[in-house]
């Protein structure tokens, strides 16, 4: 026994072993580094670490499986350049940078069977903002919003809200809209954090533009009117969404900050 | 239950023809491949990697991997599930490996679960017979082994954690851990 207990004990183990080891996890930096270049040279032992992970694989199996932010797929999706090569914001309609923006924006839709890309709509919305949207060239994929909503607004419902909520799924603000009287509540659900940011409240709307809406108080239900260009825009398709910004608000009207709580628009009651 | 063999020898890796997808280039389908994989990898590494954010950052390298390497999937050698759950613990280890800080600092499993008892994960199917070949041969093995087996894959702890952790000499860690891969590899080919 003594004997064997020592082989067991003395590096490197045979090869079946090392490449158990490997997938187990237990070697440290440099034995793992080892085991990843015996893969590339070895065909062999790259075969013995196929075996290990084809049946240990099965272990994973037990792990409760954990929902993801929104934000990672965003991160990813920009990373790779899988959504828009512009993330500069565009000063005007003139920007080459646009096309490209449009056509991510016709991509992202595509690929939105839920709300999934919700928040990459989003983080490349508050990437891409014009400060005023009459410059910006119409998007061929989607239809001019200013012109074709103020119907809506005037003959159906007026009264909406929307819950916006935080990566981890918990409710941040609820905002109130009546697009008769132009007024928008905004109600902070938790905790001000004190960092010294205030946060800023956009209107998304189904251009994927980012309008703002002002900057607020964190600390209590704060009520304020809506540009009279952006009534318009306010519909069941567009999001509202909250960066964190300097006090006075995103310099440039260009988001500055991350999206710390975003959420759809519902219509809460039929005109009379 | 007839059905169910019938189920498994038909059933299409969809994360495989997903990751043959994106190595053509196919955005959308990395796209669902993230949306139908990404939970059970987080998990994985979550284990590993106890911070979420340095925990979501793996992730993102993770998939920033799986969408310029998916050429390297071989349906030959792995499912698809099977390589991008080894990517992503791969990538974990790596990770904490490089940030000493970021490990976790559990203890070992103490709880004599045997395995298989946990939430059966999607992907179930696809592994449920090496699963149970898996849990049989851990079974094999005594209690305070096995667990030292278990705390190993779920959280990817060096032999020098795992002695601090279970209190055990070093060598006798190492020897435990290499005698159980011997004969978990002569259970698993059996």
């Amino acid at each position: 026994m003594n004997t064997s207990t020592e082989s067991m004990q003395q590096d490197p183990p045979e090869r079946d072993v090392l490449a158990g080891e490997y997938v187990l996890g237990v070697l440290d930096g440099s034995g793992r580094r080892h085991a990843q270049q015996l893969m590339q040279s070895s065909d062999e032992f790259a075969r013995e670490v196929d075996f290990w992970e084809d049946r240990l694989a099965a272990l994973a199996d037990e792990v409760e499986p954990v929902a993801v932010p929104d934000f990672v797929w965003a991160r990813i999706a920009s990373a790779l350049g899988l959504a828009s090569a512009a993330r500069t914001p565009l000063p005007a309609a003139a920007d080459p940078g646009a096309t490209s923006f449009w056509q991510s924006l016709a991509f992202w839709r595509l690929l939105t069977a839920g709300g999934f890309a919700t928040a990459a709509v989003c983080l490349f919305a508050l990437l891409n903002v014009v400060r005023e949207p009459e410059v910006a060239t119409p998007p061929p994929v989607v239809s001019q919003p200013d012109t074709e909503a103020p119907d809506a607004a005037s003959a159906g419902p007026t009264e909406m809200a929307a819950t916006l909520t935080q990566d981890d799924g918990r409710p941040g603000y609820v905002a109130t809209m009546d697009a008769a009287t132009g007024r928008i509540t905004v109600t902070p659900l938790l905790a001000a954090q004190d960092d010294g940011l205030v946060p800023e409240l956009w209107l998304i709307p189904v251009d994927g533009v980012a309008r703002s809406l002002g900057v607020f108080d964190e600390t209590a239900t704060h009520s304020s009117r809506i540009p009279e260009d952006f009534i318009g825009l306010l519909s069941t398709e567009a999001l509202l969404a909250i960066t964190l910004e300097p006090p006075g608000g995103a310099p440039e009207g260009v988001a500055t900050g991350p999206v710390v709580a975003k959420g759809g628009i519902q219509l809460l009651a039929m005109a009379p | 239950m007839s059905e169910t063999v019938a189920v498994r020898t038909s059933e299409p890796d969809e994360p495989g023809e997903l990751l043959l997808a994106t190595a053509n280039g196919d955005a959308a389908a990395f796209e669902r491949l993230y949306r139908s994989t990404s939970p059970r990898l987080f998990g994985v590494c979550l284990r590993i990697v106890a911070q979420r954010s340095e925990a979501e950052d793996v992730l993102q390298e993770v998939f920033a991997n799986v969408w310029r390497k998916a050429q390297q999937f071989d349906p030959s050698r792995a499912s698809g599930l099977t390589w991008l759950t080894m990517l992503a613990r791969n990538k974990a280890i790596d990770h904490i490996r490089a940030n000493r800080s970021s490990r976790n600092l559990g203890g070992v499993e103490d709880l004599d679960q045997l395995p298989g008892n946990g939430p059966d994960a999607q992907g179930a199917a696809e592994s449920a017979i090496d699963a149970r070949r898996l849990d049989v041969c851990l079974g094999e093995l005594e209690a305070p082994r096995r667990n030292l087996v278990r705390t190993a894959f779920f959280e990817g702890v060096t032999y020098e954690e795992l002695a601090q952790r279970s209190g055990t000499p070093l060598g006798t860690v190492k020897s435990w851990i290499r005698r159980s891969l011997v004969r978990l590899k002569a259970c698993l080919e059996r």
